[in-house]
């Protein structure tokens, strides 16, 4: 291959202590790209149907992209792939910081890790040597403090890791893998299956250079988007992220019905108020709080800060500033207007490793319960759950990390807690179990598709019509004829941009067509339109293939009925809309060629689409 | 009649939370009054097509004003 990849995969055994390395082929790299694309495919054929995600047969991928590392500007992501363990179907969560283009640079485009080891164990990497090192000392660690240990067991300053905190290794359903201190791939459980491996860490350090095929085109595509940056369109709301973050958007989210409020019941311009949205955006908070901004690496706008608090019931330093989705989660959701409680939860989630998305909508969950009689202090270990209590909120957040008494169930995630208490499904806000992120489909209501037949569910980063809905004042986004073409298209182009190793900030100036660009430029293939949209439709199929084989019946999921409206508000901006999402989800089926009921894709599509032979070998007995 | 305007975020030189009360014609309608803002403040700054709530209801660009109206002008941000 001329560029984007080290063309090697290392494959590792935790179970019999074996490695091995296999080429990445030319025909596998250009069909799934990399990231959950290439990750589900090797799933696909390299875990058995059925398999307990805790289990010896389970797969973990830390997967690349071909423009991870390469010096596009925004591709610093790798994806972090497994099967659930919240829904046992396919899961992905994606992280950007440092650590794919340092493992790229160690020799290997990604890491796929079957197996169970007996004791806790690491995995080190450098320069093309792997190797397996005992972790007994690392394991009880928070995130930030393995970092350093890691350091010092190998001596090598420069590594960069992904990690388990506590989270991950009692296996709480909410666990992540955090990379670069407190980036997280977050979503799903991935860190719990990482845990049951008991594999604390993957640490990487390289020096060898990520090829490019055609240098001085991707040095021209870089300018041009760095000028579409600082004069197209969108160069105001680029400046503001630039300085700010994403937690900019926190304030007018809240009051345009953006960001779910109270559980999903409320009305953030009533209920939360200006004042309280305006305290919790990061405009307001960056002069207390700030001390620095960063960003990840090949990224020309830094949306990180680390933030310190110094007074007060919760002090913190080297904490992360809330992105929009953590300070929404903490925020409107529970009625909680203290943002000094909202940057401590965050500090919980990152140094234990967990998901902010599902921690917070689990107390949003536990809240209402609480207010409705279902769950009371007993239950709560003496807590006083009521909406907006900060020092609750914030106690609870340290029992889910710990999972100290309550928290043991609640680490399990909303749903698998009103199983285990056998109340309070009425309360929950899920689809097959995960939490939904902070963007509301009575305000956009394309995202419900999303959140409903991803094969992720409940993902606000997976394609779709809901985020160009959600800044958009046109009312025709309630009308629900004819969606199914841009919807696919959306997503395919959202499954390209993730698979190749990008953040999905490149989008923002304007210059859609840079994505295609670097591809070309980086790979030195030749990748139209066209193809973008055939390999995002490939990449899609692969994953919704391998929920139809975990005999998930794709279909049959459900959308919470608050959250399309049913029954409508009451008030509001979002007062009286009902989301049509069956009608959503049917065009989408009919243009992606899914049977509606099954899910089964059609096999002329399939054979379309080509690269897709195991799949159509399982759904159609031929090859 | 006279309508107030505020903004979440600023845009250009029109700051958070700035709240603006003005003159406009009758039968004036929200992408009216948004489009004349935008010329007064002539500071070279774009302005997407923003999120509109007038008296806490849902608007369009299209939507008649009336004495006393409060507008929100919203540009939230999807994803994040």
């Amino acid at each position: 291959m001329k560029g984007g990849y080290t063309g090697r995969m290392l494959f590792v055994d935790l179970s019999t202590g074996s490695l091995r390395e296999r080429e990445l082929s030319e025909d596998l790299a250009r069909n799934f790209l990399g990231g959950y694309g290439l990750g589900s495919r090797i799933l696909y054929e390299m875990m058995p149907g059925g398999a307990d995600p805790f289990g010896p047969d389970s797969i973990l991928g830390l997967v690349t992209g071909p423009l991870t590392g390469s010096g596009a500007y925004f591709g610093s992501r790798y994806i972090v792939v497994s099967k659930s363990p919240v829904n046992g179907g396919w899961n992905d969560a994606n992280s950007g910081g440092f650590f794919g283009r340092e493992l790229k640079r160690a020799g290997y485009d990604a890491v796929f890790v079957s197996g169970v080891a007996d004791r806790p164990v690491y995995l080190w990497i450098k320069d093309g040597k792997a190797e397996i090192r005992d972790a007994a000392g690392l394991w009880g660690k928070e995130v930030k403090e393995t970092l350093t240990a890691l350091v010092q067991d190998t001596g090598e300053p420069n590594l960069r890791a992904a990690v388990i905190g506590p989270a991950g290794e009692k296996r709480s359903f909410m666990a992540a893998v955090m990379n670069d201190t407190y980036r997280a791939a977050a979503r799903g459980g991935s860190g719990a299956v990482m845990g049951a491996k008991k594999l604390k860490a993957v640490a990487v350090c390289g020096s060898r250079e990520i090829p490019v095929a055609d240098p001085t085109r991707l040095r021209e595509i870089n300018h041009k988007l760095r000028e579409a940056m600082e004069s197209g369109p969108m160069a105001e709301e680029i400046a503001r992220t630039s300085e700010h973050g994403t937690g900019w958007t926190t304030t007018p989210s809240a009051l345009s019905g953006d960001s779910p409020v109270k559980n999903w019941l409320g009305v953030g311009l009533t209920d939360f108020g200006e004042e309280a949205a305006v305290r919790i955006g990061s405009r307001a908070m960056d002069p207390k709080y700030k001390v620095r901004k960063y960003a990840c690496a090949n990224c020309p706008l830094g949306c990180g800060a680390e933030y310190e608090v110094g007074v007060g019931p919760w002090p913190v330093s080297g904490a992360k500033r809330p992105e929009y989705e953590t300070a929404a989660a903490f925020g409107m959701l529970l009625l909680n207007s203290n943002p000094e409680s909202i940057i401590k939860c965050n500090d919980i989630c990152n140094r234990y490793g967990l998901d902010t998305i599902s921690t917070g909508a689990t107390i949003g969950w536990a809240m209402e319960c609480y207010e409705k009689g279902l769950l009371t202090r007993q239950d709560l270990d003496g807590l006083d759950l009521s909406w907006g209590n900060a020092e609750a909120i914030v106690a609870l957040t340290q029992k889910i990390a710990e999972q100290e008494g309550c928290g043991r169930v609640l680490a399990m995630g909303s749903a698998k807690a009103a199983q285990v208490w056998g109340k309070g499904a009425e309360c929950l806000v899920t689809v097959e179990g995960m939490e939904l992120p902070m963007h509301d489909p009575r305000l956009a209501p394309g995202w419900i598709r999303t959140y409903q037949f991803d094969p992720t569910p409940g993902r606000h980063v997976k394609g779709g019509l809901g985020r160009m809905q959600s800044h958009s004042a046109s009312q025709d986004k309630y009308n629900y004829r004819d969606t199914g073409q841009r919807d696919l298209l959306a997503t395919a182009d959202q499954e390209v941009t993730q698979c190749s190793g990008l953040c999905l900030f490149v989008q923002f100036p304007g210059r859609p067509e840079a994505i295609a660009e670097f591809i070309e430029a980086v790979t030195g293939w030749p990748f139209t339109e066209e193809d973008k949209i055939a390999t995002g439709l490939r990449i899609l199929s692969m994953g919704h293939a391998f929920n139809l084989r975990e005999g998930l019946s794709v279909t049959a999921r459900l959308a919470p009925p608050r959250v399309v409206g049913k029954p409508p508000l009451g008030h509001g901006p979002l007062a009286g809309v009902t989301v049509d999402e069956e009608q959503l989800a049917r065009n989408f089926f009919a243009a992606v060629g899914w049977e509606w009921g099954t899910g089964k894709p059609s096999l002329e599509r399939l054979r379309e689409l080509g690269g897709l032979e195991p799949v159509i070998r399982d759904l159609y007995g031929q090859g | 009649m006279r309508v107030t305007i505020k903004f979440f975020p600023g845009v250009g030189s029109l700051p958070e939370g700035h709240s603006r009360a003005f003159e406009v014609p009758e039968g004036a309608t929200v992408g009216q009054v948004i489009e004349r803002l935008k010329a007064e403040a002539a500071d070279g700054a774009e302005w997407p097509r923003p999120v509109v709530i007038v008296n806490q209801a849902a608007a369009g660009w299209d939507t008649p004003l009336k004495d006393g109206d409060e507008v929100l002008v919203l540009w939230p941000l999807g994803g994040g």
